[in-house]
């Protein structure tokens, strides 16, 4: 018995319940409500510390950002986020977010069928608490102009970068972004990698970034990072 | 013409400023670690960059969006393709819709968990 590889119908099973139950909220609330009322939501998942993917290993914890507001969610980001688990149903997928509420977000269907799905809010200044490796003077000046910096136009893209970068040098693990779709599960071996965005190898793409915590590189980034934020960046833009 | 109008001014202003980057979308993102991996810490050992297959496959994104599979060559190398990074957003700044019988089509009903609200999507 030891031997027996698991079995993957059980995911497959899971699926079509997932989104028969998502059919039937779409239908009828009354049966949603009851589901709910006689404790059958959240569903509990077969494949539950079952492996989906028994030919190598896989990653095991995946984060997103989202800075802009709940409406901004669209069928494209829950269909990304699907990828995750339909790759890695026992996944835990961390969104860090202060837009999105922690309940009552289109993100509640993943909760309802089992999955292990976390919205979490962030601040800077918890960052910088844990960022030893920034320069005081220099935290003190990015929190005293973030106000300042939240009023650009673009802020809410470029406040997502920095925060993919503090979070993963924090923890580690994969982060992608809303509009990546992965085509099969995510080996455990992709540490510390990003991918060129084109053929001519001009550009490192940030969309899907894989890191260990701690990592040096990240710490570098970090660090310019708020360096031009507080010195150069004026406008959305950076000064030369 | 009303856009273009009230824009228009602005970028004005900033053709004369040039000590502007460009590109106002990657500062934090693709420009820094681009940056960082050529330049600052070249030849570092805590970043490998892989191939643009791996998670970059499409040399024009929104293609998978609007392109059958038939006319589209397809970019995902069984072995080494992991994700697609789908960017369909125009140059307008809008959403380009998915269009039934598109490469995206395909690997979106495939790939799905609520596959049912997809379709409902489409109709």
């Amino acid at each position: 018995m030891d031997h027996m590889k698991p079995n993957p119908g059980v995911h497959a099973f899971d699926r079509l319940r997932a989104s028969f139950l998502q059919h039937l909220k779409a239908s009828s609330m009354v049966h949603y409500d009851s589901a709910n009322l006689f404790g059958m939501i959240p569903l509990k998942r077969l494949g539950a510390n079952i492996a989906a993917s028994p030919e190598y290993e896989v990653q095991d914890f995946f984060q997103l950002v989202i800075t802009t507001p709940p409406e901004s969610i669209t069928w494209k980001m829950v269909r990304a986020i699907e990828a995750i688990f339909y790759h890695h149903p026992n996944a835990k997928v961390v969104v860090y977010s202060n837009t999105i509420p922690e309940r009552d977000s289109k993100l509640d269907m993943f909760k309802d069928v089992g999955f292990d799905v976390e919205i979490q809010s962030y601040s800077f200044k918890d960052f910088f608490d844990a960022a030893d490796y920034i320069d005081s003077n220099t935290k003190q000046a990015f929190l005293a102009k973030l106000d300042d910096l939240s009023k650009n136009q673009h802020w809410y893209t470029h406040e997502a970068d920095l925060v993919k970068l503090f979070v993963l040098e924090r923890n580690g693990g994969v982060m992608l972004d809303t509009d990546i779709h992965l085509v099969k599960a995510f080996p455990k071996t992709f540490v510390n990698v990003a991918a060129w965005r084109t053929g001519e190898n001009a550009k490192v793409g940030t969309a899907l970034l894989s890191f260990e915590k701690n990592n040096k590189f990240l710490k570098g980034m970090i660090e310019d990072a708020i360096d031009i934020a507080v010195n150069r960046y004026s406008r959305g833009k950076i000064m030369r | 013409m009303k856009h273009r109008l009230r824009v228009a001014p602005i970028d004005h202003r900033f053709l004369f400023l040039t000590l502007f980057c460009i590109d106002w979308y990657h500062i934090f993102g693709s420009d820094l670690i681009t940056e960082h991996f050529l330049v600052k810490y070249k030849g570092t050992q805590n970043l490998k960059v892989l191939s643009y297959k791996v998670f970059y496959p499409f040399e024009r994104e929104s293609e998978c969006f609007t392109s059958s599979e038939d006319a589209l060559e397809n970019p995902i190398d069984v072995v080494t393709t992991f994700a697609i990074h789908i960017n369909t957003v125009d140059e307008h700044g809008y959403q380009i819709p998915l269009s039934r019988g598109s490469f995206c089509d395909r690997i979106l009903h495939e790939i799905c968990i609520f596959c049912g609200d997809l379709f409902h999507v489409q109709k």
